[in-house]
């Protein structure tokens, strides 16, 4: 740059100077050799100034314990058994050598044994009584329709209206509502720097001395929990599909026009949704499309993914809401099947923050490329409804894996002391997805290909030895690590739906004297219904004064009523295939003691092995029969009775316990560091 | 050569003669805007955008490191280590489109410079003309003759340097208009021509004999035939100035921030990575 404004400065020839070509180059590199240089000394310059201010105002004195650095590795729904059973036949030999050096053990989840409560439990040493989530979805105590329990995103408090414009005078309204303290905000204000990625139920981001990328429940750029595009000329797709819908789409020539959507348009009234054009032109031989998106064009051959594509979608007024999509095209012939994975929110240019501090996002998209942001990124869905097969939904999970791998990586490099923590969500959705492959008599195996996914997830696990020993190449003398699951694994073959249950035994009235409900309670009497289920969990009574159509009086109505719905549930028989399918049910108030008690389902049902809340049951659908055939591709699963479904527990050092529980961690890490475990901590330090 | 000339001088005739009237900035301004765009056209569809998005993209994460691990001086260090890197490997993906933009740049500073760095002689100003002869024998200066057209007034008779084998004269202009200047040497008779003119215009500095560089660089007249005995005959016009918010400026300087300005700006319309 220097060259060049000598050269412009002192030109008397124009051949002097090669032109304004090599100023673009010069001029950016020159700009910013500036502004770092600047923001170098500036830092040097007020580092001294920040630890003193930081000293006597904001944190605690730097705390020192046996440990320098803490890193916690979660691997969603990694099996004790299976782990074990792998080790034993040499295919883990990273685990093996870490159990021999250190400890191994199932780790006690949380109950209900479901991600969200047992990662809540793992980051606050709490259990759901004391941080509010029992599920991933709670009722709406004035609709009784879902709601998500961790979060809440409202719009702005104050709009302003110009003709057809709503303006929104601030920024929309984020409401974490998982309570309790993560013991790296207790971490940060005793001066040790943490670096969280996501970990599930961190949305929206909390402020901390730490950076932390979001995990399980950010949305998609919908506001959705994911919402998949499939694009095909075949007719006999049905609109909706759980978890995305179909466009039947049909060629002008060799060209479709068709739109990608987006958010609902907020900045004008009865704004419906965005959408962005999108074009697809099959290619000459058929084996290709070209997809036209926001001025990109991508050829995609069968089976491919694209790489992530950033969209953009304009409300109007010149806004911009960006988010960030992959596309998939199964096939072009006879019927063009093209699928869009959910548009995630643009982690360079997010809609809403996913991270703390707002730049972590940005700055991880810099370093490593775009990545998923959507809390539950792999598509679990598009899956299950044979949008895409296996090999696809293999592909697209371990893309994920892969950017999750380099942020974890990444992190540790640049926080080589502190905490980190990186939990990898693949472990959880391919064992949901290919557990039936591990029991030929599942019922969802039946039309399905069984024998080639066999080793999918033993594959699984072998990977995960190998992310391991990579991490463990990391580890130091001063540095603990620990190995976590927050819940195991079991078949899910039988569905049971305690919504019918409840109608054929009289506390749930249907209308008009009605044998079977829609979704969301479609045909319910709530005057008539004494309890209720949503969800994954159990069962809600419809308690006068807190639902909006409550007829069951406090006092000895619902504890009579409760004990006797528990008493008729405990130990429910599958007639049909004469197995336990309930092993017992658990009144909440009683179970446990935390001021967040009641918010949570009144019965918590603890299922047998095989068995889980059938998926009718979990959106609020009365259907025929009581226990049905999960005949899905998501056919493992862990909500049962927390005793069947331990996490793992990995570590470099001993502990001293043979039996530790999910709450344990917290403590523990803490300790490591030096710091003190507040008193209203459940969990026990195993160190 | 002669012929890209011819159809360069036609071309710049064609779009910077109706400005004429203008003030030299607007003119240029109006040039360089679509110069700009041009250019960064010819950066995009040469230049291997990916790898420059790749390595901004790592610039700037390695500049959110800095904030971001504020508190940590080693990363700040590691930081500024890698933003130097990755700034060359910057700098060495912009060395390829520069090469592609050298050579219509050059024919643009070229022409620019013919329009721009000289003006033409107003009415009644006076100039050197020059004429240096090729051949080893400086004595022939003292043969030189010259004769000028109607609008022109030889004023002096001519200074002869023989070691340097050149003559000068001071000639005035007396009405506008392109005007002829014969020099006659051993029999043989080149003409050059000057512009009088009160408005910004084309001048041609040089009329040189024939090589590349030299046709290059003076594309305003034919090369002076081998035979003549001829090497270049000069006029001193004055210096073209260019007045920005009252500050004179070089033409090369305002040129060079205006198509920068004008690449950053449409850049994004492009979808260019600069």
């Amino acid at each position: 740059m220097i060259l060049t404004a000598l050269a412009v400065l002192l030109a008397k020839d124009a051949e002097a100077y090669i032109g304004p070509g090599a100023g673009f180059a010069f001029f950016s590199s020159f700009i910013v050799f500036i502004i770092t240089f600047a923001l170098i000394i500036f830092y040097f310059i007020s580092l001294p100034v920040r630890v003193i201010f930081n000293a006597l105002f904001r944190r605690k004195a730097k705390v020192k314990g046996p440990f320098r650095q803490v890193i916690i590795l979660g691997l969603d729904g990694m099996d004790p058994a299976l782990t074990a059973g792998f080790m034993r036949g040499g295919k883990l030999p990273n685990f093996a050598r870490l159990k021999d050096s250190g400890a191994f053990a199932p780790l006690a989840t949380s109950c209900p044994s479901i991600s969200p409560v047992a990662w809540s439990s793992f980051m606050t040493g709490l259990d759901a009584s004391y941080h509010g989530i029992f599920d991933f979805l709670t009722r709406d105590t004035g609709t009784y329709f879902p709601l998500l329990s961790s979060a809440e995103i409202k719009g702005p408090r104050r709009t302003f209206s110009i003709g057809k414009y709503v303006l929104q005078l601030g920024k929309p309204r984020l409401k974490l509502l998982r309570k309790g303290r993560p013991f790296w905000n207790i971490l940060g204000e005793q001066g040790i720097f943490s670096s969280i990625i996501r970990v599930p139920i961190t949305f929206p981001p909390e402020k901390f001395n730490g950076l932390l990328l979001s995990g399980m429940c950010v949305p998609d750029l919908q506001g959705t929990q994911g919402t998949f595009s499939f694009y095909t000329t075949d007719s006999s797709y049905r609109e909706e599909k759980t978890g995305g819908v179909c466009f039947t789409v049909s060629f002008n020539s060799d060209t479709a026009d068709t739109y990608l959507y987006g958010p609902k348009n907020t900045l004008v009234k009865d704004g419906g949704k965005l959408r962005t054009p999108l074009g697809i032109r099959v290619t000459e031989g058929n084996s290709s499309v070209i997809v036209k998106v926001c001025g990109q064009e991508l050829r995609l051959e069968q089976e491919e993914y694209s790489p992530w594509v950033r969209v953009v979608f304009r409300p109007g007024l010149g806004v911009k809401v960006r988010g960030i999509c992959r596309f998939y095209l199964k096939k072009v012939s006879p019927h063009l099947e093209l699928y869009a994975t959910p548009v995630n929110i643009d982690p360079e240019r997010p809609a809403l923050p996913v991270s703390h501090p707002f730049i972590y996002s940005v700055y991880l998209s810099k370093m490593i490329g775009s990545y998923a942001t959507l809390g539950l990124a792999e598509d679990t869905w598009a899956l299950n409804e044979g949008i895409i097969d296996e090999d696809a939904f293999l592909k697209q999970a371990y893309a994920f894996y892969e950017e999750r791998e380099k942020m974890f990586f990444k992190a540790l490099e640049r926080n080589p002391g502190g905490l980190c923590v990186c939990v990898f969500d693949t472990t959880d959705r391919i064992q949901h997805m290919f557990f039936r492959c591990l029991d030929e008599s599942h019922p969802a195996n039946k039309g399905k290909e069984v024998l080639k996914y066999k080793n999918v997830i033993e594959d699984l696990y072998v990977r995960m030895d190998g992310l391991l020993g990579r991490v463990m190449e990391k580890v130091d003398k001063d540095t603990l690590l620990i190995v976590m699951s927050d819940h195991g694994f079991k078949q899910f073959k039988r569905g049971v739906n305690l919504n019918t249950w409840l109608f054929q035994n009289g506390y749930l009235r249907l209308k008009d004297g009605g044998k079977t409900g829609g979704d969301w309670f479609e045909n319910v009497d709530w005057a008539g219904t004494r309890a209720f289920s949503l969800g994954l969990t159990g069962i809600y009574i419809n308690r006068k004064g807190r639902e909006s159509k409550g007829i069951v009086e406090k006092g000895a109505e619902i504890q009579g009523l409760k004990k006797e719905i528990i008493e008729r549930l405990a130990g429910l028989v599958d007639e049909e295939k004469k197995e336990k399918a309930i092993i017992d049910a658990v009144d909440t108030e009683s179970f446990f003691s935390g001021p967040y008690a009641s918010d949570g389902p009144d019965i918590l049902i603890n299922y047998n092995s095989g068995y889980r809340s059938s998926w009718a049951c979990a959106t609020g659908k009365v259907t025929e029969s009581v226990f049905e055939d999960n005949v899905k591709r998501w056919s493992g699963d862990h909500c049962v009775d927390p005793k069947l479904a331990p996490g793992i527990f990995f570590s470099n050092i001993k502990i001293n316990t043979a039996t530790p529980d999910i709450r344990d961690i917290a403590p523990t890490v803490l300790k490591a560091f030096g710091a003190e475990t507040p008193e209203n901590m459940k969990g026990k330090t195993l160190i | 050569m002669q012929i890209l000339n011819s159809i360069l001088n036609t071309f710049f005739d064609l779009v910077l003669a109706p400005m004429r009237s203008f003030n030299p900035f607007w003119s240029l301004f109006i040039f360089s805007v679509p110069a700009g765009i041009l250019l960064v056209l010819i950066f995009r569809y040469t230049s291997d955008q990916g790898a420059i998005r790749e390595t901004k993209d790592r610039i700037k994460g390695h500049m959110l490191e800095i904030r971001l691990f504020k508190d940590n001086p080693g990363v700040l260090m590691s930081a500024f280590g890698s933003i130097l890197v990755y700034n060359f490997k910057y700098m060495r993906h912009a060395v390829r489109p520069m090469l592609f933009m050298v050579v219509p740049v050059l024919f643009m500073l070229v022409q620019l410079d013919a329009w721009y760095g000289y003006r033409p002689l107003r009415t009644g100003e006076s100039a050197v003309f020059s004429v240096r002869l090729s051949g080893s024998d400086g004595r022939v200066v003292d043969n030189i003759t010259l004769q000028a057209d109607d609008g022109l007034t030889v004023e002096t008779p001519p200074l002869r340097i023989p070691e340097e084998k050149e003559a000068d004269w001071r000639i005035r202009a007396d009405k506008a208009g392109n005007h002829k200047v014969a020099v006659r040497v051993r029999g043989k008779t080149v003409e050059k021509t000057i512009t009088v003119s009160g408005n910004p215009g084309r001048v041609s500095v040089k009329r040189t004999s024939a090589g590349f560089w030299e046709r290059l660089f003076n594309p305003g007249e034919k090369p002076i035939p081998e035979d003549s005995g001829i090497k270049e005959i000069s006029v001193e016009y004055p210096l073209g100035s260019i007045y920005v918010l009252g500050w004179s400026m070089h033409w090369l300087m305002v040129f060079f921030l205006l198509t920068l300005i004008t690449g950053f700006a449409f850049k994004g319309f492009f979808r260019v990575e600069l």
